[in-house]
């Protein structure tokens, strides 16, 4: 293998394993990386020969590109912004609101409240982090307060609930209402800093 | 992860603040001299993003320049707002360093 070629390949892996970054952070961290080896490569001297050891020793000290690329991400994920934290108490409210009120029976109140919920989802679909699994999942698991929702809606209107038999119906109630607190505790803990759970770069003090 | 790398990690950043001090240097220049001193850096390339950490943070600014032997470089250069940082990290780190080999000498005596 050339010197070229054992470049290529480690960018390459470079490349690939830095591919959930944004396109501009992962365009400066491909620059850099590159201009690294140029530079250790214009300093080492003499292509051929000795050259290659040396070069392979300049890629061992650089590291795992799959290391590189976590430090990269570690470093753009801060603490979770106010659109986070904000984001999940309103798919959370939102949706037991909706319960309560439909429960009273205010239909008004009731959209008043998806509006609310909505709002959460869309700033979750706005928020520049990037959840594991992608969007699917926030999308998928924010299906559950729309579930309490119309659960609510539909026992002030034709008590649904009675129709169904208790054993039944009371573990609904209970996963209907402990689903989305669920899934808002569990966006609250994949939202904490990031440098906590997978260490690559500390939080600099923000001055 | 192992304790002594968490510390390290922790006090990178102002590694590189402080030899930032008294001149910019370029992204080459002060990865190669970090990882020169002795268990300071494990991979070199980890000081990329936080080098661009620091930038995103307005500890530090960089430019480009020319260079006689290739491409032009990316200098960084620190802001004042990286000087205050690294002042406040100084002195807690002089304090924190004291109050930590007191109880290290104390817990060797007899």
């Amino acid at each position: 293998m050339t010197d070229d070629e054992l470049v290529a390949g480690y960018l390459r892996r470079l490349k690939r394993a830095s591919r959930t970054l944004p396109r501009p952070v992962r365009r400066e961290l491909m620059q850099e990386i590159a201009g690294h080896i140029a530079e250790a490569r214009a300093a080492g001297g003499e292509p051929g020969g000795d050259g290659s050891a040396a070069l392979r020793t300049v890629l061992e000290q650089l590291g795992d590109p799959r290391d590189i690329a976590r430090a990269a991400a570690g470093a753009r994920a801060g603490r979770p912004g106010g659109l986070e934290i904000t984001a999940v108490v309103l798919l959370l409210v939102g949706g037991l609101l909706g319960l309560a009120v439909g429960n009273l029976g205010f239909g008004a109140g009731l959209v008043g409240a998806i509006a609310v919920w909505l709002t959460g989802a869309v700033m979750l679909w706005a928020s520049p982090r990037v959840w594991p699994g992608g969007l699917a999942l926030p999308f998928l698991l924010a299906s559950q307060p729309a579930q309490v929702c119309s659960s609510g809606s539909g026992a002030t209107t034709s008590c649904t609930g009675w129709a169904l038999p208790l054993w039944l119906g009371i573990p609904l109630a209970v996963v209907l209402v402990a689903a989305p607190l669920v899934v808002a505790i569990w966006l609250v803990h994949r939202a904490r800093p990031r440098d906590q759970r997978d260490p690559a770069v500390p939080e600099l003090a923000a001055r | 992860m192992n304790q002594v790398a968490q510390m390290r990690r922790g006090v990178l950043p102002y590694c590189v603040l402080a030899m930032l001090r008294h001149t910019e240097r370029y992204g080459f220049e002060l990865v190669r001299a970090l990882g020169s001193v002795d268990g300071m850096v494990t991979g070199e390339g980890t000081i990329y993003p936080l080098l661009a950490r620091l930038r995103r943070q307005g500890l530090v600014v960089t430019s480009w320049q020319e260079s006689a032997s290739g491409p032009p470089r990316r200098y960084y250069r620190i802001t004042a707002a990286g000087r205050a940082a690294l002042g406040d990290f100084m002195q807690a780190w002089a304090q924190l360093r004291d109050s930590v080999d007191e109880l290290l000498d104390a817990e060797e005596a007899p």
